[in-house]
């Protein structure tokens, strides 16, 4: 039996099986080689609904991946929130929350009209678009950003580190006024249609697992139990240390950076309680490699116990084509395969 | 001065830094200078060996980014307070190697960038910052005022490598013998090697040991 594409990715961030290896490859914001195809491009595509939905889409058109993943940068929920944004005139460059150290807190302190903010309308329209123009092929998945890292955007970076230990309530309270920002823009985004949404954090990375299970696991907990829909937490780098503490955090599925965590430490850590996405690397090989080290890898990570296969981290504008299809062809072997 | 009092003196400042004291660390320091103990023997034997243990600690994980971080503004803050009495002579171990560093174009990343400068500058490099989002242009700028032995280029985001390859690109153009050191958490090894870089280092620490190699090869040379 074959699921849809929803269905399937439903299925198995609910903890269920489908009995076949998905030809789901979540976490792909478009790359050159999809814009040109689609003959849209950033930075237009960064603030304008119909052009982000057209861009989205190209992932299921052209990649055959079933998952469409909006916006395309890390910037939504500060700039909402008045920071300063770089947006530069470049296909290739993302846009940027310009490097900052404010001691004002009032800027954490909105109401719910904060989602008219900013770009927070353009996203959940693009995602209504997805939705309407689909008609249910693909999932739709949307990022958003995990409580740390927005907070190290919306505060700073060197002082929302620093307050984790010198000025742990100011922290807390930072953690918890974003966690809820965070919670309002992902049920916009359900409401909106979308299936599921991954949460970057990337700079967790960074902490303690005292650190990580103190103040961080609350504010995961809160946010993965007041969202319904299933959620899933892509962190980069090496996050060996805290994947004992990621199985309590009630995220459905944890997305993982290799070779920078071995698979076989994320399998034993998570022990079935969350389902493991990941991680084909997207410099060695999707970036610099050719289609052949992108089927091998893919394979080896699907054999080596893999429930969904994705890049391990955003891919380079500048990755080929050829390159990023073939993740979708080493499923489509596997699967072959396996009968 | 008696070698042991010396001795107590650099574990107090070892001790400072490891424990972020910044509440201690004005006094430790004058009181190392208030013993005749040599400001330069004082940041190498006490701020320096500090923050080689931190960067221990850190690689054991039993420190973070936030430890790392407090450790470094009481490095720093010594040194600070250490500096007016460092006295310029011949036996000076500066290295009288110039490390120019930035992060590239498109990417604002600044603690990593910025815990190489620290360590550079700890290893006795001379160090001149150019910030983040540095497009070829400024680094070329700042190339052509001379003194410029390494350039060293910081990335975070898989995004920007390219970005990273263009500027080295552009710079060997006009300055082809110049050397290069790549970090930052997108890069590896082998795609250092692609940017077309002559060094990668994985931390800070690496990143020291890197550029003496390469300052020792230039040396030589």
């Amino acid at each position: 039996m074959h699921y849809s594409p929803r269905k399937e990715l439903y299925t198995l961030l609910r903890g269920g099986e489908i009995g076949y290896f998905p030809r789901i490859i979540p976490i792909n914001p478009p790359f050159v080689d999809l814009m040109k195809a689609a003959d849209v491009f950033w930075p237009e595509a960064h603030k304008n609904s119909t052009l982000m939905a057209k861009l989205a889409a190209t992932c299921d058109e052209i990649l055959n991946f079933r998952v469409m993943n909006v916006p395309f940068d890390m910037t939504v929920e500060a700039e909402a929130l008045g920071r300063e944004i770089v947006y530069k005139d470049s296909i290739t460059a993302t846009p940027q929350v310009k490097e900052c150290s404010s001691d004002d807190l009032s800027i954490l302190e909105f109401g719910n009209e904060i989602m008219t903010k900013g770009r927070f309308p353009v996203v959940a329209r693009a995602i209504k678009l997805l939705c309407e123009e689909n008609k249910s092929k693909a999932s739709v998945v949307p990022f958003i950003e995990g409580p740390f890292t927005l907070a190290c955007l919306v505060i700073g970076i060197n002082a929302m580190y620093k307050a984790m230990i010198k000025d742990r309530a100011k922290a807390q309270y930072v953690l918890e006024r974003l966690t809820d920002l965070s919670i309002l823009y992902a049920q916009t985004l359900c409401a909106s249609g979308a299936d599921s949404i991954i949460v970057l954090d990337p700079n967790v990375m960074g902490l303690t697992v005292k650190q990580f299970t103190e103040m961080i696991r609350p504010v995961y907990q809160k946010l993965t139990q007041t969202i319904q829909s299933p959620l899933i937490l892509h962190i980069c780098g090496n996050v060996s240390p805290l994947l004992g503490v990621l199985c309590s955090t009630g995220f459905s599925a944890f997305s993982f950076d290799y070779p920078a965590v071995p698979i076989q430490s994320v399998k034993n850590a998570l022990d079935g309680k969350m389902k493991i996405i990941g991680s084909v690397p997207t410099i060695t090989h999707l970036l610099n490699g050719t289609k052949e080290d992108v089927l091998q890898i893919s394979l080896q990570l699907i054999e080596e116990g893999v429930d969904i296969l994705a890049p391990s981290c955003f891919v380079a504008p500048e990755t080929p084509l050829e390159n990023v299809k073939a993740m979708g062809e080493a499923i489509d072997i596997w699967n072959r395969k396996r009968g | 001065m008696k070698d042991a009092r010396k001795k107590e003196i650099f574990e107090l400042l070892i001790k400072a830094v490891v424990e972020y004291d910044e509440e201690s660390i004005d006094e430790l320091c004058r009181s190392a200078v208030e013993n005749q103990i040599d400001p330069q023997e004082a940041i190498q034997n006490g701020l320096s060996r500090g923050m080689h243990k931190v960067g221990e600690l850190y690689d054991r994980q039993e420190f973070g980014i936030p430890e790392v971080l407090l450790c470094a503004d009481v490095f720093t803050r010594g040194a600070e307070v250490l500096k007016p009495f460092i006295q310029e002579t011949a036996s000076s171990e500066k290295l009288k190697c110039t490390v120019l560093i930035g992060t590239v174009e498109g990417d604002i990343h600044s603690i990593g960038k910025n815990m190489v400068k620290f360590m550079l500058g700890v290893g006795g490099f001379n160090v001149f910052d150019l910030g983040e989002d540095v497009p070829a242009q400024h680094f070329i700028d700042r190339i052509k005022q001379g003194n410029v032995d390494i350039v060293a280029l910081s990335t975070m985001m898989t995004t920007t490598l390219a970005s990273m390859k263009s500027i080295i690109d552009e710079i060997k153009i006009l300055f082809p013998d110049m050397k290069f050191m790549v970090g930052g958490a997108s890069l590896t090894n082998e795609s250092a090697e692609k940017v077309g870089a002559d060094g990668y280092a994985e931390n800070a620490t690496a990143a020291v040991k890197k550029a003496k190699q390469i300052a020792g090869a230039l040396k030589a040379g």
